[in-house]
């Protein structure tokens, strides 16, 4: 089963990476200075959760919605694929999903949606304002675009892409900017974790 | 018979009364501990948080309307002190606002109100 979901995810990554051959950079000066990895929201059954809640833990954060099209799934086809380089370092490492679209992605549809990728993904979510203010900290830009005409929960949301690590203490760390291969992100993340012990 | 009938009428319209009344009390205090949460979370004071949340488990009534009021408050709060980046209240100071809010919760719902809630 965990080798058919391996498969899928790699087709799935495969068909929707144009960019994969063009490795970009693992972190964008510009957008990562200011970064504040504060956030105060909910997971699927309804608890609080801050960026403290993991210590002694690394964070491993993307921001997008269930009912993206293509980043969103090869962002968390890669996470899981991390999670999987990672082996047993792995224990040391939560990975998290943040819909930008709340009144959609109730905690039933968000658990359902990490869970497909792996059962590790936590899928957060909270008030538009609590999750407007966690994607200001970590200057996520997201904007609904609904085509003329269409139905009022018809519309797709724009928004930045990239995966945000944060440190044991829930400090941000850094930004790996979207299409940089898993390995390179597990090696990161592997040589993060043997400077934090 | 007769003379029962009407108790027992005035007894039953009595019984909501009674239980809107209990969902009034204490609310503000619930109200400021959510807000003390909010800024314990904002400002990273874990110890205070923790204490908080210690505090609702034992004294707050196990009612929806509380917790609400807490979670609406709590994030009121976090958005409040993110939003104007004001400086922090030390993590005692916060746990001593708790501490005098949760004795004004005690007094305005005694702990019999809130057994079995």
């Amino acid at each position: 089963m965990k080798r058919l979901r391996i498969a899928a995810l790699s087709v799935l990554m495969f068909c929707m990476y144009p960019a994969w051959a063009e490795p970009t950079p693992v972190e964008e000066a510009a957008e990562v200075s200011g970064i504040v990895s504060r956030y105060l929201l909910m997971d699927t059954k309804g608890r609080a959760v801050t960026n403290e809640d993991f210590p002694g833990r690394f964070q491993l954060i993307s921001f997008g919605y269930t009912f993206c099209p293509d980043i969103c799934p090869t962002t968390l086809a890669e996470m899981s694929l991390v999670m999987d380089k990672l082996g047993e370092r792995a224990a040391r490492l939560q990975p998290i999903f943040v819909t930008v679209d709340p009144e959609r992605d109730t905690p039933e549809v968000l658990r359902r949606y990490t869970e497909f990728f792996h059962p590790a993904i936590i899928g957060l979510t909270g008030s538009p304002e609590l999750v407007r203010r966690a994607a200001e900290h970590f200057k996520v830009r997201y904007e609904k675009y609904r085509q003329p005409g269409a139905e009022p929960g018809k519309y797709s949301v724009d928004h930045s892409a990239g995966m945000y690590l944060l440190g044991p203490d829930g400090r941000f760390l850094v930004k790996f900017a979207y299409a940089l291969p898993p390995q390179e992100i597990a090696e990161r993340i592997v040589a993060l974790m043997s400077q934090a012990k | 018979m007769k003379r029962l009938l009407p108790l027992l009428c005035s007894l039953i319209l009595a019984l909501p009364a009674g239980a809107a009344e209990l969902a009034e009390k204490g609310l503000a205090e619930i109200r400021e501990l959510g807000s003390l949460n909010g800024q314990a979370l904002a400002c990273a004071q874990n110890e205070a948080a923790a204490r908080i949340k210690t505090l609702m488990i034992d004294f707050a009534p196990k009612l929806r309307d509380y917790g609400n009021a807490f979670e609406e408050a709590t994030n009121r709060a976090f958005l409040a002190q993110t939003q104007d980046q004001a400086g922090c209240q030390s993590g005692a100071i916060l746990t001593l606002q708790a501490e005098d809010a949760a004795q004004r919760l005690q007094a305005a719902v005694p702990a019999t109100a809130q057994a079995g809630k």
